[in-house]
């Protein structure tokens, strides 16, 4: 009787275990079908090209201080076009903070457009009481941005460098290194990627 | 007649489920009033008394399934919250409305409709029928209290993994281009 009670107990803990494995394993994949969504490869891409000199515009921040964008400056621009009614820019503001933190020579701007409550609300959230966050539509109209998240990576001299519809921390990490791959934008690299290679089925 | 521990474990399955389907709906009320708006079921001014409404309620059928006396009614309450979910994902779906999010397991998963989401609900509604039957009147030991909290975790933990499968099938799809 003993030794049947332990059995039961063992393989109970051994099932529960047995079935946490599988959530486990489950929950990964949802994981890397989050990760290796496509980043809308076959978006149209309008406005300046990656290696043109950028649109300047000049646009006023939330304390009302002018911002210069697309003038030759001391450090490169990062330009995270984003809204607050849009839920996968909330999932990637830590991300863009943490590029704006972690590499002095960037200056990240956030260019929001929308409801000016909603703005506070996120900025709250988010803890960007002390960044660059612009309300301003035109800023987008002059980048021809049709789709968020987008972000837009402006090197010292004024130059347009990488630009793209970015769904996730992999996709705005690749804006850095789009220059490397020679591919005008990251869509165009996914593109050519997705060409090349076979898609099991 | 059903054995208590049968009853006991559907219970504390349904307990649980409800209450984390409450917590996230509670924890997010935008997101979940935004929801509620989505299925087009509710009238517009009845949107904010819904998304209150419904996990008040949600929460108070998990916490009857706790206790035996209040636990049958409680798993009708249930049934009939299951049914009506079941029906406003079955109405969009008649509809052709595949592309808007199910809301089920708060805003951190979102899954498209899907005629998968029926099946889930009815084997919610199993859970509930199991509550819901008469039991056999004899007192629990403790091993049998073991049982009945074991099996009640191995059927959360399967439920979650079945529900983040159901999550990950549309995003399958999409990838291979089936969709």
């Amino acid at each position: 009787m003993q030794a049947l009670i332990v059995s039961n107990v063992l393989l109970w803990v051994l099932l529960i275990v047995g079935s946490l494995v599988l959530l486990g394993l489950i929950r990964q994949i949802g994981v890397l079908h989050a990760r290796i969504a496509p980043a809308g490869a076959l978006m149209v891409d309008k406005g300046v090209e990656v290696g043109q000199p950028a649109p300047q515009i000049t646009a006023l921040d939330r304390s009302e201080q002018p911002v210069n964008i697309g003038y030759a400056k001391e450090k490169a621009t990062l330009l995270f076009f984003m809204s607050p009614s849009c839920p996968i820019c909330k999932t990637l503001l830590p991300a863009v903070k943490s590029i704006g933190k972690s590499s002095k020579d960037i200056d990240v701007i956030y260019v929001s457009d929308g409801d000016p409550q909603e703005h506070e609300k996120i900025i709250a959230q988010a803890g960007l009481e002390n960044a660059t966050y612009l309300i301003s539509p035109e800023v987008g109209m002059t980048y021809q941005i049709g789709k968020l998240p987008y972000a837009v990576l402006i090197d010292k001299n004024g130059t347009l460098k990488a630009k793209g519809l970015v769904n996730s921390r992999e996709h705005l990490d690749s804006l850095f290194e789009v220059e490397l791959l020679g591919s005008a934008t990251l869509q165009q690299y996914v593109k050519a990627q997705s060409s090349g290679v076979h898609t099991p089925s | 007649m059903l054995d208590p521990i049968v009853s006991l474990s559907a219970a504390l399955t349904l307990s649980v489920i409800f209450a984390s389907a409450a917590s996230h709906k509670l924890k997010h009320p935008a997101w979940f009033r935004r929801q509620i708006r989505e299925y087009e079921l509710v009238h517009k001014g009845l949107v904010a008394v819904a998304g209150m409404a419904l996990p008040v309620v949600e929460l108070v059928i998990a916490l009857g399934l706790l206790w035996r006396v209040s636990r049958p009614y409680a798993a009708v309450f249930g049934l009939v919250l299951i049914a009506l979910y079941a029906l406003a994902i079955g109405i969009n779906l008649l509809k052709g409305r595949k592309d808007i999010d199910c809301g089920c397991s708060g805003p951190a998963m979102r899954q498209p409709l899907q005629p998968g989401l029926l099946l889930r609900n009815l084997c919610l509604a199993v859970f509930a029928v199991g509550a819901l039957l008469p039991s056999i009147e004899r007192t629990l030991p403790v091993f049998d209290l073991f049982v009945a909290i074991a099996a009640a975790s191995v059927s959360v933990l399967l439920y979650i993994a079945a529900d983040f499968w159901l999550a990950n099938r549309p995003a399958l799809l999409k990838l291979l281009g089936e969709k």
